[in-house]
C-alpha cells in the first residue's frame, strides 16, 4: 500500500517535471516510448477558403509528443 | 531552452523534488512507460495523469491530446493573445506564409479549433513531401497552429549608382516654455542722487528740530521752582546718614 502511494506521488512529480521542462521549451526523451517537448510556433495568417475570412493567429507554445521508433513499430504490427 | 534531458536527468530532478533516490524514480518511470505502452497496444488508448491522453488512429499513428491544465500552463506566456480578424481590403501579397483552411472548422470563443481530430489546414508552401517525414503525434486541443517558418522580409541589398539624397533633419528648435502665472512686482519710482541727498538733509534738520522742541517741553514740564537744588539734596542725605 505504501509503495503504491509512493509510486503515485512519484508519477505526479514526474508529470510536473515533464511540464516544467516543456515550459522551458526543452525536451525529455523516455527510451522506448517517446519524447515530450515544448514547441514554440510563430504568429501567422490563416485564410478560410469558404468565407474568405482572414485571421491573424498569435504565437503559442505547443506541448508535443513524438513517439519513438520502437513504439511505432509495435503499433504497426 | 532547446535542452534535451535524458531519463537519468529527469529521474534526478524528480528525486530532488521528492528527496528520494533517483534510481527508484527511474524504475518507476520505466514501469510507467511500459504500462502506457501496453495499454496503448491493447486498448488503443492510454492516459498519463497530468500530461495527456495517447491514442491510435486507424493507420496506427499515435495521437497525443495534452491535458488541459498542462497545455494552458505551457502556453501561459502567450495566453493573453487572441486571434484577430484582418481587414479584407488589406493586401498581404508580400506575406508568403499564409495558410488556408479547407473547411470551416468549429471554433470556440477564443478561435481555437474544438474538433478533436487533427486540424485540416492546407499550407500554401509545403517544404517537403509529407510521405518522407516521420509521423508525429498531433495534439488538437492545446494549440491548432501548424508549424510554419517565420516570415523573413526580403531586403534588396543591391547598390545603385545614383547619388543618394541626403536627408537633412529639420533644425532643432527649443520649444517655448510655458511658465505659470508669476506675481508682478511694482518697482518704486526712480529718484536721482541729488534729490535723495536733499531729502536726507531736510529730514535730518526736521528731526533735530523736533528733538529740540521735545527736550524743551520736557524740561519745562518736569522742572519745579520749589524743587531742592543738588546741594540741598546732598545735605538731606547727610542728615539721614548721620
Amino acid at each position: 500500500m505504501a509503495e503504491n502511494i509512493d509510486n503515485k506521488k512519484i508519477e505526479e512529480a514526474l508529470a510536473r517535471e515533464i511540464i516544467d521542462i516543456a515550459c522551458s521549451l526543452d525536451s525529455v526523451a523516455l527510451p522506448g516510448f517517446g519524447t515530450f517537448a515544448g514547441v514554440k510556433e510563430n504568429e501567422r495568417i490563416e485564410v478560410d477558403e469558404s468565407t474568405g475570412r482572414r485571421r491573424l493567429l498569435p504565437p503559442c507554445v505547443k506541448f508535443s509528443f513524438s513517439p519513438s521508433v520502437i513504439l511505432r513499430k509495435k503499433l504497426k504490427k | 531552452m532547446n535542452q534535451k534531458f535524458t531519463i537519468h536527468q529527469l529521474a534526478e530532478r524528480v528525486g530532488n523534488r521528492l528527496s528520494i533516490d533517483s534510481a527508484v524514480v527511474e524504475e518507476v518511470i520505466k514501469t510507467k512507460c511500459q504500462e502506457l505502452e501496453r495499454s496503448l497496444v491493447a486498448k488503443g488508448s492510454s492516459e498519463f495523469n497530468g500530461v495527456g491522453v495517447f491514442s491510435t488512429d486507424e493507420d496506427g499513428n499515435i495521437q497525443f491530446n495534452p491535458d488541459g491544465e498542462a497545455s494552458a500552463q505551457i502556453n501561459a506566456p502567450f495566453s493573453i493573445f487572441e486571434p484577430e480578424d484582418l481587414n479584407p481590403q488589406v493586401d498581404f501579397a508580400d506575406f508568403d506564409n499564409a495558410t488556408e483552411i479547407t473547411d470551416s472548422e468549429p471554433t470556440n470563443e477564443k478561435g481555437i479549433l474544438t474538433d478533436n481530430s487533427a486540424p485540416k489546414i492546407e499550407e500554401t508552401e509545403l517544404g517537403e513531401d509529407a510521405s518522407t517525414t516521420e509521423p508525429k503525434a498531433v495534439e488538437a486541443d492545446s494549440c491548432p497552429l501548424p508549424e510554419t517558418p517565420p516570415a523573413v522580409p526580403i531586403v534588396d541589398l543591391t547598390v545603385s549608382n545614383e547619388p543618394s539624397q541626403r536627408i537633412t533633419p529639420p533644425p532643432f528648435r527649443v520649444p517655448d516654455r510655458v511658465t505659470p502665472d508669476e506675481p508682478q512686482y511694482v518697482s518704486a519710482p526712480s529718484v536721482s542722487k541729488d534729490q535723495s541727498l536733499t531729502m536726507f538733509i531736510v529730514g535730518l534738520i526736521v528731526g533735530l528740530a523736533v528733538g529740540a522742541v521735545a527736550t524743551f517741553v520736557f524740561m519745562s514740564l518736569f522742572s519745579h521752582p520749589d524743587a531742592p537744588s543738588d546741594a540741598d539734596e546732598v545735605e538731606i542725605v547727610e542728615e539721614f546718614v548721620v
